[in-house]
């Protein structure tokens, strides 16, 4: 065996599997499953003819988000009404995209300037500092707005850097 | 003999006798995953395989239709992966709530039910598709008489095909009609045969119009009620039941 410890498991239908635990472990504590409802909200990106669409997951109170929005793509939508569409014990609830009331790009736009007075500085000024620093202060802003990358802290960034590139 | 006047049952597959509910895409590609020591593809077989599902809407749609985009966009041309995936489908399915049971009692009645299913594509010898795998997968394949296709009818036990079937369809109740001019050979009149299926269109209004009794599935979809159903079971328990009393 290959330094490192490691757990053996067997299932009722002949499946092993093995996994390696830390160096330092001496035994099996207690085993247990949670059996509850998860909920996970599923934004089905449309792309151009031809290509397969985008697939966007949420875990985060999926039933709670309100509005959504392409940026530079389309206009706002707010979540109306959800039909529910049953297949054995999974249940879909399938939104309707009404128009939204307000655009929150925008009060985004606001924000990001407010930002940048409280921190006595400009988006050109932002835009020209190096890589590290401008990451810094960039989500030191997001975190004003507030505004959070859903998968990847540089796609905040990006994002930021674009809003700030059209407002420089 | 608890059977008082059927003497011929047909079932649909998807989404009746078959149920896909226990086919969640994180255990078959996570099998596939772990079998082939390639772990880091599992999230990105997951996501491919949900988002070729939307752009065909269902996971039935993908199957029926347009399953070799399986093996091109999810695996990626990964024929290894795309050969587990095929072996592994019929394992995953599972059968509908109260079929075993059904089909030890139906069987002991003196019937063997055929499977009577829309599938597109050419048949092959037993085993060689996804619903004789399944068949084969769950140990029942010896419960049923025939598979009855657009492409042919299937004797299960010899694999002996007959073409009378090809070009018919149930939705345009033409399958049915070959159906019925063949037990009308034996004997058994349309009053005396039942469909159970969950889908109106293609299981229900096509066969109640010829004269068959017809018991709508909604054990896993529920398209509600139509004047065509003559019964509702929502398992396999009650269609035994709905039969007993027959």
């Amino acid at each position: 065996m290959g330094e490192g410890r490691y757990v053996l498991i067997g299932w009722k239908d002949g499946w092993h599997e093995v996994s390696r635990v830390e160096p330092d472990a001496i035994g099996l504590s207690r085993y247990y499953v949670i059996e509850r409802v998860e909920r996970v909200g599923r934004l089905v990106i449309e792309r151009s003819e031809g290509e397969y669409p985008g697939l966007l997951l949420f875990d985060r109170d999926p039933m709670e988000i309100e509005w959504m929005a392409m940026v530079e793509g389309g206009d706002e939508r707010k979540l109306g009404e959800a039909s529910t569409y049953r297949e054995g014990t999974r249940i879909e609830y399938h939104y309707a995209f009404e128009r939204g009331e307000k655009s929150f790009l925008d009060t985004l736009r606001k924000k990001i300037e407010e930002a940048l007075d409280r921190k006595g500085t400009s988006a050109k000024a932002v835009l020209s500092m190096a890589e590290e620093e401008r990451a810094k202060t960039i989500e030191g802003i997001a975190r004003d707005i507030p505004l959070v990358a859903s998968k990847k802290q540089g796609d905040l960034v990006a994002f930021l850097e674009g809003i700030l590139e059209k407002m420089g | 003999m608890a059977l008082k006047i059927v003497k011929w049952v047909g079932i649909d597959f998807g989404q009746c006798l078959m149920s896909p509910s226990s086919l969640r895409n994180p255990r078959m590609f996570g099998d596939i995953g772990k079998l082939l020591g390639k772990h880091e593809m599992i999230p990105v077989w997951i996501e491919r395989m949900r988002r070729l599902k939307e752009k065909y809407k269902t996971y039935s749609l993908v199957k029926e239709k347009h399953r070799e985009e399986i093996l091109t966009f999810v695996f990626d041309h990964d024929r290894e992966a795309y050969e587990l995936f095929g072996q592994k489908e019929p394992e995953l399915l599972s059968m509908a709530p109260g079929l075993r049971e059904f089909l030890i009692w139906i069987n002991a009645e003196g019937i063997r039910p055929s499977v009577v299913s829309e599938l597109k594509k050419t048949l092959g010898p037993v085993g060689t598709d996804m619903i004789t795998k399944f068949l084969i997968a769950k140990g029942i394949i010896g419960s049923f008489q025939y598979f009855i296709t657009p492409h042919g009818k299937m004797d299960l036990a010899t694999g002996e095909q007959f073409e009378n079937y090809r070009g018919t369809s149930k939705e345009s109740g033409t399958l049915y009609d070959e159906i019925l001019k063949e037990l009308r050979t034996q004997g058994i009149q349309p009053q005396e045969c039942v469909m159970i299926g969950d889908k109106r269109i293609t299981d229900i209004i096509p066969a109640k119009r010829r004269g068959l009794i017809t018991i709508q599935y909604t054990g896993h979809i529920d398209e509600g009620p139509c004047d065509e159903s003559d019964y509702v079971a929502e398992s396999f328990f009650k269609v035994k039941e709905i039969l007993e009393r027959l």
